[in-house]
């Protein structure tokens, strides 16, 4: 069984950006973690941090690129009228 | 170890198991349902590979299933993906995570990874990058 040792948060604190910011993922063993600095083997688990929150953000906002690819999809669709999208308010951020 | 540090449960943890066991029970077409009213149509439409969202409202209107066995799972994925998003943050994140570019994929799009790629590939990648966005 892996014995896990918290690695503690700066004295200056830390910032997150995350629905349940207290909370630890689950380590399930299913091989290499997902994120950026996860454990290749899947042993141990991240919680992701930043100093300030644009930090966080910019972490945040890398998920929310435009996709040209995913736009082309979407413009393709036919027989959509015009209240039949949800309206979606755009983020400026960062 | 602190307990005050680490928490075994959380509401991601749950979001995620809510919604693998709802796109196990809830019909295909109720899922349909659901996504038409959450991301809307034409996210629905596009993310299932097909370009007719009359397709897609006829599935509802009917209360059937799509045909193709591929189709079927394609939307299984994406209502099990949207609705555990939508769960935590709300429907435009999830149209926002299924539009966008993301690190998990390569910088391709959830949407564009399930609408294009074969369904048992797409789904453990997109599934895998919905996890990453809730967890990380």
């Amino acid at each position: 069984m892996t014995r896990l040792r918290p690695v503690p948060l700066p004295d200056s604190g830390a910032v997150r950006v995350h629905p349940a910011p207290e909370a630890l993922p689950q380590l399930r063993h299913e091989g290499a973690g997902r994120n950026r600095f996860d454990d290749p083997r899947g042993s141990f688990l991240m919680r992701y941090t930043a100093e300030n929150l644009r930090g966080c953000l910019v972490e945040t906002m890398a998920r929310f690129r435009p996709n040209p690819a995913a736009d082309a999809l979407l413009a393709a669709v036919e027989f959509v009228d015009a209240d039949d999208d949800p309206v979606s308010p755009m983020v400026q951020a960062v | 170890m602190d307990s005050a540090v680490v928490h075994p449960s959380s509401a991601v943890a749950d979001a995620w198991e809510a919604a693998y066991k709802e796109s196990v029970v809830t019909p295909a077409w109720e899922q349909a349902r659901h996504l038409i009213g959450s991301v809307g149509v034409r996210y629905t439409t596009a993310a299932l590979g097909l370009k007719d969202a009359r397709t897609v409202r006829n599935w509802v209107e009917r209360q059937a299933e799509p045909r193709e066995h591929d189709v079927v799972s394609r939307l299984a994925v994406l209502f099990r993906a949207a609705r555990a998003i939508e769960s935590i943050y709300s429907p435009t994140v999830a149209g926002a995570f299924l539009r966008s570019s993301n690190p998990q994929l390569d910088d391709e799009a959830p949407l564009a990874v399930l609408a294009t790629q074969p369904v048992g590939k797409a789904e453990q990648a997109v599934l895998a990058a919905a996890r990453a966005f809730l967890e990380g």
